[in-house]
Order: structure tokens, then C-alpha cells, then sequence
């Protein structure tokens, strides 16, 4: 407003009397259109710093809004993929709610989004795009959580056979399910359970004491 | 053929946990990948500077 007005005056015809009677109008006019130009530009940059403020303020509160919800979610998110990276995943699968005394500690979680759900958070502060991902790693998650449970029992149920036709028994009940991990992951992965020893005459023979197949044989029938 | 080979329930039930396993982590990383991406939106959008 004062910024116009100053403006306004700037523009005005003015009457200059050079060497008149009436020269300290003139000097008046000029001191008082400088004056009010640098008040108007006083208040234009005062109210250009509020509105910045303003902004910078909202950008603060969205940004602290948005993280309250999306860090500790990253958080998780992370450490589920270092869980899977350090096979903690392997034995009740990835937890789908908090509990006390769950056990083994140690297995991933999966849990906060679902809570930002439940309490209504998840509507109001996540992003479309951050709700559909998070949906489709919930999904994911139920999936191999199943998977790992039709894996265990095929594993049990074949491993029950094995020890039946062998005629040894167990430790004790349901030693082979939860030896689970230890088959997916060592015999699995390095194809040990399964190796299939070479004939006594094939080059492939490992003929290492240590190594070969009676011995290791053995070893594994004694150590169950 | 090898007892692994042989035994079709558990090669079937080990290949598909790990097929679970890769798209647990495939999708655990695209969420992380578009929550990064939601915040920086957010910091573009204002212009916003970390202080």
C-alpha cells in the first residue's frame, strides 16, 4: 500500500521553482517522496520476510509431520533387509505385530506401518504412492511368511520319513523343524544335504580323509 | 538324478521360499526407494534447505 502510494507520488507532475520564492516546497516534496519510498520499501521487505518465514515454517512443519511417519518406517525397512541378509528371517519368518516375549528377538519385524493404519495416521500423513508400496511389502511379507511355513512343513514331513526309514530317532520332537534353518541355509544354499557323492571310480572323487563321504556320513548320523 | 532332483515337494517348496524371499526384498527396497523420494518431493516443493 505504501509502496503504491509512493509510487503514485513519484509520478505526480511536480513544480520545480528553481531560484523562486517557493524552492523549499520543492526540497520538501523531494525529501518527503524519499522518504516515503524507503518506508514503502521498509514495509514491502518486512512483509516479504513474514511470507518467507511463513513458508519456511510450513515446509519445517511438513517436512517434521512427514518424518515422524516415514523414519521410523525407513528404520524398519531397513533392518528387515538386513535381517534378511543375515538369515534371521529363517525361522518364525517376519513378525507381523509386537509382542513381549516373542522369541527367537532377534527376527524381523514388520509392524509399524500397520499400526500407522490402525490408528488412522496412515490416511492423513502418508503419500498415495507411499501407502501403495508399503501395501505391496505387507503383501510380500505374508507371502513368504506362508512360503516359509509350507517350506518347514514339507521339510519336517520329509525329514520324519528320513529318520523313520533310518531307524533313528530323534532328540527330541520336532528337533528336524527346527533345524530348519540350519538345512535351508547350509544344505540349501551350499547343496550339501542333497550332494550326491561321485563313485569311488570318478575323477570327481573327493578323496580328502576329512572330507569323503563315509566319514561325513557318519558324523551326521551320530550328530542326529 | 540326485535326492534333491528326486524329491519334487521339497525343491518346489525351497525354490518358491526363495522366490517369496526376492520379492520381500525387492518390494522392502522399492518402498525405501519411494519414501526417500516422498520426503524429497516434500523439501522441493518448499524450496527447503536442510538447516
Amino acid at each position: 500500500l505504501f509502496g503504491s502510494f509512493a509510487l503514485a507520488l513519484a509520478q505526480a507532475p511536480v513544480n520545480v521553482h528553481v531560484g523562486g520564492d517557493k524552492w523549499w516546497i520543492t526540497a520538501i516534496v523531494a525529501v518527503g517522496a524519499a522518504l516515503l519510498g524507503s518506508f514503502g520499501g521498509a514495509v514491502g521487505l518486512y512483509y516479504a520476510s513474514i511470507a518467507l518465514e511463513g513458508r519456511r515454517r510450513k515446509a519445517l512443519s511438513e517436512i517434521r509431520r512427514k518424518a515422524k511417519v516415514y523414519t521410523p518406517i525407513r528404520e524398519e525397512l531397513v533392518a528387515l533387509r538386513r535381517g534378511i541378509a543375515e538369515d534371521r528371517h529363517l525361522s518364525v519368518g517376519v513378525r507381523r505385530k509386537r509382542s513381549d516375549d516373542h522369541w527367537p528377538r532377534d527376527a524381523p519385524d514388520l509392524v509399524i506401518w500397520r499400526e500407522f493404519v490402525d490408528d488412522g495416521r496412515a490416511n492423513t500423513t502418508a503419500s498415495a504412492s507411499v501407502r501403495e508400496e508399503l501395501k505391496r511389502v505387507e503383501g510380500a511379507t505374508d507371502a513368504f511368511n506362508l512360503a516359509l511355513q509350507a517350506a518347514q512343513d514339507v521339510f519336517k514331513e520329509r525329514g520324519d520319513a528320513l529318520v523313520e526309514q533310518s531307524g533313528f530317532t530323534t532328540d527330541y520332537p520336532g528337533q528336524l523343524r527346527n533345524d530348519f534353518e540350519t538345512l535351508y541355509r547350509h544344505g540349501i544354499r551350499a547343496a550339501r544335504v542333497f550332494h550326491v557323492y561321485p563313485a569311488p571310480s570318478s575323477s570327481q572323487r573327493d578323496v580328502s580323509p576329512v572330507t569323503s563321504a563315509p566319514r561325513r556320513s557318519r558324523r551326521s548320523r551320530s550328530g542326529s | 538324478v540326485t535326492l534333491w532332483d528326486a524329491d519334487e515337494a521339497l525343491r518346489d517348496a525351497a525354490t518358491k521360499l526363495a522366490g517369496a524371499e526376492r520379492d520381500l526384498d525387492g518390494a522392502a527396497v522399492a518402498a525405501i526407494a519411494e519414501l526417500d523420494a516422498a520426503m524429497k518431493r516434500i523439501a522441493d516443493d518448499y524450496e527447503h534447505e536442510p538447516d
